[in-house]
């Protein structure tokens, strides 16, 4: 007998989305803008594992750019504090163009490792990166 | 009646430093390593209060595919 489907939410997304209710005026990105604004946050999806049949580690990178390097650092302190403070919250991804609407539930967030200096080998602009692990809830289906 | 447990932490370090443990590690970072492409190395560290391997670019190679597309970091999860 198979077992129940469990389908899993874009955690991408949601921390995208958390991150723009929380921090006003910054721009958070799940794909390279072109042109790049002067500062900005990069969220991409790096992996996880399941924990459970119905819980997902899911592993971000997040990339924090700005126009100096103090700036950038600040600004992903600031990103690494709203990130962190996820807490059993529920955050509805909206529908778009190619994708249904759908709620993702995140128990909570840890840093993996801290800020790496790291900057864009190409641009030569100041960018911080640090990884994340969520854990969240699929939904059976 | 209340029980007493006594940890064996000697016990703990010998486990975590047991040679199937840092076997299994190894081929944890090989993994990734194979995920990660060309341009990382992995270095085994033993003794201590445990094993550790750690993963790093040896290259131009592996620098730049960790700082431009996070070889290294996507690596760790995707396997």
């Amino acid at each position: 007998m198979a077992n129940q489907a469990v389908l899993f939410g874009n955690a991408m997304a949601a921390a995208r989305l958390w991150l723009i209710s929380r921090i006003s005026g910054l721009t958070v990105v799940g794909t390279e803008p072109n042109p790049r604004p002067e500062q900005f946050v990069l969220i991409s999806d790096a992996g996880g594992r399941q924990y459970s049949p119905i819980h997902e580690a899911a592993f971000l990178m997040v990339d924090t750019w700005g126009p100096t390097k103090n700036t950038a650092k600040a600004k992903a302190q600031l990103v690494r504090a709203h990130l962190s403070a996820l807490n059993n919250d529920t955050i509805t991804v909206p529908a778009s163009a190619d994708s249904e609407a759908m709620e993702v539930v995140i128990y909570r967030a840890h840093p993996m490792g801290g800020l790496v200096d790291i900057p864009d080998p190409d641009a030569k602009t100041p960018r911080y990166r640090q990884n994340f692990e969520l854990l969240v809830r699929g939904t059976p289906i | 009646m209340a029980v007493r447990v006594k940890l064996n932490n000697r016990g703990f370090r010998e486990l975590r430093n047991d040679p199937g443990v840092v076997a299994f590690l190894e081929d944890l970072a090989e993994r990734v390593i194979d995920n990660a492409g060309p341009g990382f190395e992995r270095d085994t560290h033993t003794g201590g209060t445990r094993a550790r391997v750690a993963i790093f670019p040896n290259s131009a190679e592996g620098y730049r595919a960790e700082a431009k597309y996070g070889a290294l970091s996507k690596a760790v999860g995707g396997g």
